[in-house]
């Protein structure tokens, strides 16, 4: 006899519900973790940024003040103990550095290419944050969609 | 007459030819249509193979479960070469953990670090296996450990299933992951109708911020690690799935084991292929034109339906108390299925307005479904097997 023929339906009905919240509480655990984990790499750097008033210029800056391990800061002091590898790419500021940076891509991409082949090729070329840029680029009408899903780069951004 | 009593020919049956004819169409289906060829080839081919009467490729105990043994065995004419991968790969459970390690190399968690309440969406699209296991229970067509299997399915990730069939219900194991892989082709037909019944013009047409956080090294390298730590101490059993997936992308993100990644996404391809000759080979005539097979296919579906329904559903839930809206579509894509469920919403996205673009958000939900059905794996193994 199968030892689990004896679960009836009532039986069943509670393991399913178990099952359900045992797999909520797992994600919305790990989810609420890994929310936290950029600020404990913040004071992991330097300790003394525990100090309250510190904290309460991160909170009212945001990221002004990144972790070195950070993809996209600037990397900061080193502290004593481990550290964490960083990527190197910052983000420019202005956009005239993005086109001139990006100018050879949008030559070789013709005059008209679908953003999802400027992102692969971007990759393919080690230019930093892909996705952030062509976004940036969009916003500030530097490339401009002629049909449906193709899109033209125009040197200086349409008014 | 002419000898035709000892051929193939005198033994094929109705049930074998028709099993030809299915083999044939899954090759047809990976070659012509490239719909998943890495495996529908194999298992297309694995199903001819172990179609053919007398071909002694594999063999099966009178119960209906493939026969074990080693070389010796296969030697001496017990098992055929087929029951040998199946001992090795599949009875041993190796193929699947190993297959989730590769996958584990090739997966990008930064759209669920950056976002993590992506991870939410993931549990969310697993409330269909959860409802799927207890239609298949209550229909009294399957026995708990089946109808476990059968919901698995409705995950749609393809090693977390073959894990749990092997473990609780080996002899479905053939039709089971024959659906699970073959029916991730129907992700782009299934959801979009799901998700335009549950929102509005106006919800699908919203444009969600694109400046997405970048996510730090040390968020990348401590996410598999404290990943694995959380599932493992909650449940237990989903230890070796999480295990294999969270160090194979640990190996991705550490910068200095890059070999050892791209050797793991190599070894995934060659497993694929062992996987699928073995499930196609598991495919013999009687079980596969079982009712109990074609309801398990229907079930699939429905608990893909809900689940997508389920993601859709709590991404309009949470919108109530956050202040960055989500587009709900993101909410679909917490089915596992990668990465066709994300770009089904992101399609869905560009269908509303062609200026929507949700692809980094919904891979965000997309990855966290692979975690989910990990997870929900092992709560039924812990519930339900060892």
């Amino acid at each position: 006899m199968n030892e689990t023929s004896s679960i009836d339906y009532v039986g069943s009905l509670v393991m399913a519900l178990t099952g359900t919240f045992v797999v909520f509480l797992v994600l919305i655990l790990v989810a609420v973790i890994i929310s936290q984990l950029s600020n404990v790499l913040w004071l992991w750097e330097k300790p003394e940024r525990m100090l309250p008033g510190n904290w309460a210029r991160r909170k009212k800056d945001g990221d002004g003040d990144k972790p070195s391990g950070d993809v996209g800061g600037e990397r900061s002091e080193s502290s004593p103990g481990f550290q964490f590898p960083t990527c190197g790419h910052t983000y420019p500021e202005n956009n005239r550095e993005i086109v001139d940076a990006w100018m050879p891509m949008f030559e070789k991409m013709g005059d008209s290419f679908r953003l999802m082949d400027l992102y692969k090729e971007a990759r393919e070329s080690g230019l930093p944050h892909p996705h952030l840029t062509i976004c940036r680029l969009r916003r500030e009408n530097y490339l401009i969609q002629v049909e449906n899903q193709l899109y033209t780069f125009r040197r200086e951004p349409e008014e | 007459m002419f000898g035709l009593i000892e051929t193939g020919f005198g033994n094929l049956t109705l049930g074998n030819l028709g099993m030809l004819l299915i083999g044939a169409l899954l090759i047809w289906g990976g070659i012509a249509k490239k719909k998943e060829p890495l495996l529908l080839v194999p298992i297309g081919f694995g199903a001819i193979m172990v179609n053919l009467p007398l071909s002694g490729l594999m063999m099966h105990t009178p119960e209906g479960l493939p026969a074990l043994g080693g070389l010796s065995e296969v030697a001496s004419g017990e098992i055929g070469l087929l029951n040998l991968i199946y001992y090795y790969g599949l009875y041993t459970k190796v193929i699947p953990l190993l297959i989730f390690l590769g996958v584990g190399t090739m997966m990008d968690f930064q759209p669920t670090i950056a976002r993590p309440i992506s991870l939410v969406f993931g549990a969310a699209a697993q409330i269909g296996v959860f409802i799927i296991f207890l239609a298949a229970y209550y229909s009294g067509f399957f026995t708990l450990e089946e109808a476990a299997c059968a919901a698995m399915i409705g995950g749609s990730d393809g090693p977390p299933t073959v894990f749990v069939t092997v473990a609780l219900a080996p002899h479905l194991l053939g039709p089971i992951t024959m659906i699970a892989y073959a029916y991730m082709a129907l992700v782009p037909l299934i959801q979009p109708p799901v998700i335009r019944s549950l929102t509005t013009q106006k919800e699908r047409a919203m444009e969600m911020n694109q400046e997405v956080r970048e996510v730090s090294k040390g968020e990348l390298i401590l996410f598999p690690i404290l990943v694995f730590l959380v599932s493992t101490l909650l449940v237990p059993g989903s230890a070796p799935l999480i295990g294999m997936l969270m160090f194979g992308n640990l190996l991705r993100v550490s910068g200095v084991t890059e070999r050892l990644a791209i050797a793991g996404s190599t070894m995934n391809d060659i497993l694929l292929v062992l996987l699928g000759l073995c499930v196609g080979a598991l495919m013999p005539a009687q079980v596969f034109f079982d009712p109990r097979t074609l309801l398990m296919i229907l079930l699939a579906i429905f608990a893909f339906v809900i689940g997508t329904a389920g993601g859709v559903i709590t991404a309009k839930i949470l919108n109530l108390f956050i202040k960055d809206k989500i587009n709900p579509i993101i909410g679909a894509a917490g089915v596992s299925a990668v990465p066709m469920a994300a770009r089904v919403a992101h399609s869905e996205g560009l269908r509303a307005n062609p200026n929507n673009y949700l692809i980094m958000h919904a891979l965000g939900p997309n990855m966290a479904g692979a975690i989910s059905t990990s997870v929900v794996a092992g709560v039924f193994l812990g519930m339900i097997g060892y």
